[in-house]
């Protein structure tokens, strides 16, 4: 079972010890877990390393508390609200974590429902019924 | 240049198949009989086998196991489970042909067995199948799938064969009405893979069929939303094929499943197709790779 959600609260350190040391061994057996990884610790890095920019005056409909805030207090709200949105995005299956269900059987019996109209060596049909 | 000319109409001989032996081998799918099946797979993963009882009548070919029932022929697929029954009913037109790389051949019998005739299909230079059929009912008591490397990759044996009663295989007074895929279209799949071509294509359960053949083995690209789990596949170890890491691949005895994802679809290859045939194939349909991070905030974001 891939460790899915468990990745972004891996990167976080926010793992119990006995659930680190599972993904961490899921991770060095499963490619596809290792790219999940990287990409999300180089996400938390290229977070890291934005420059803060300051917003333009009026450019934006901030609420009046924010816009009341001094600039250096702005740009930790707009770098928290960031970080939110990636945590949030990476960590509720923007690849993917929530999939939907294919029947595999579905998908078989159509394939071999074709194949047994290929009118040409109908020899092999055997095998193919011998997939399931 | 008559040396030329001979060279060249010796090779276009040469690589037509042996309508003799086609129409043999072509029997042998008409085949009635009653036997156990004994099929494995040198995959690529371990070796898989299993056997099974096996029955085939009026171009039907049913097997029976612990979970039910499968019965597949003439366009239709029949499974019979405690879940119910599962019916099925293609009904393609497409004129077969043979793939021009290969060659049919009547095979020596080496074994000296002199119950059965042989027909060999090469590739080249080497032998990609060969087939014992059986004199009495043509039905095929082995057939051997090869590698390019020469391993075998794929036996298969009619054991305990005897001819069938003459009664009906399947009571088709109780079957539901019969469910039809209509001909769709695929988004990014290729009219052609490998030496395979596409036949035809239709919906399916999750996205949309392409079917490709080469005459002798065949397979299915079943084009799925991203998100999908590929039938459970998804859960199987990552492999590399041809180079390219992202694949889940299964073997079970008579067929390989492969599943993967790009930025924006899902991919289940179903088919019988050697280890190096796929190859060749993935090599020419969408490779797997993963959005990138910005695409895949976008897509979270606004769907």
């Amino acid at each position: 079972m891939h460790p899915g959600d468990l990745l972004s609260a891996y990167v976080d350190s926010q793992l119990p010890p006995a659930d680190r040391l599972s993904v961490e061994s899921h991770v060095e057996e499963c490619g596809d877990c290792r790219d999940e990884l990287a990409s999300i610790t180089s996400a938390r890095q290229s977070l890291r390393d934005l420059p803060l920019l300051e917003p333009l005056a009026g450019s934006l409909r901030l609420p009046a508390e924010v816009v009341e805030l001094r600039p250096g207090h702005r740009r930790v709200l707009v770098a928290a609200a960031a970080t939110v949105a990636m945590v949030v995005g990476i960590g509720f299956g923007v690849d993917g974590n929530q999939t939907v269900p294919l029947q595999l059987d579905a998908v078989v019996e159509q394939h071999v429902a074709r194949a047994s109209v290929d009118p040409g060596l109908n020899v092999m049909q055997v095998q193919a019924v011998a997939n399931r | 240049m008559i040396l030329t000319v001979t060279l060249i109409l010796m090779t276009l001989v040469g690589s037509l198949p042996a309508p003799e032996l086609i129409d043999d081998l072509d029997q042998a799918g008409e085949a009635e009989f009653v036997g156990r099946q004994l099929v494995v797979c040198w995959a690529p993963d371990g070796v898989v086998a299993h056997i099974t009882d096996i029955e085939q009548s009026d171009g039907m070919t049913m097997v029976t196991g612990p979970d039910g029932s499968f019965a597949i022929g003439e366009g239709k697929s029949i499974a019979s489970s405690a879940d119910g029954i599962r019916y099925l009913e293609m009904s393609p037109s497409m004129d077969w042909r043979l793939w021009d790389g290969y060659v049919v051949r009547e095979g020596a019998n080496q074994t000296g067995a002199s119950h059965g005739r042989i027909v060999e299909i090469l590739e080249g230079s080497f032998i990609r199948a060969s087939f014992v059929l059986d004199a009495t009912t043509a039905a095929p008591l082995i057939t051997e799938i090869y590698g390019r490397d020469g391993a075998l990759y794929r036996y298969s044996s009619l054991i305990a064969l005897s001819e069938r009663e003459d009664e009906p295989m399947l009571d088709m007074s109780d079957m539901p009405e019969p469910e039809q895929r209509s001909p769709a279209v695929a988004a990014t799949v290729p009219a052609a893979a490998g030496h395979y071509w596409a036949a035809d294509s239709y919906v399916a359960p999750g996205g949309v069929q392409v079917f490709f053949t080469d005459g002798l083995f065949r397979f299915s690209v079943f084009e799925v939303s991203r998100k999908s789990d590929g039938g459970g596949l998804s859960n199987a170890d990552s492999v590399e094929i041809g180079g390219r890491g992202g694949y889940h691949r299964m073997h079970t005895p008579g067929a390989v499943s492969v599943f993967w994802r790009t930025p924006d679809r899902a991919y289940v290859l179903v088919g019988d197709l050697p280890p190096d045939h796929l190859e060749q194939v993935l090599a020419d349909l969408p490779v797997p790779s993963r959005p990138n991070l910005l695409k895949r905030a976008w897509r979270w974001a606004f769907g």
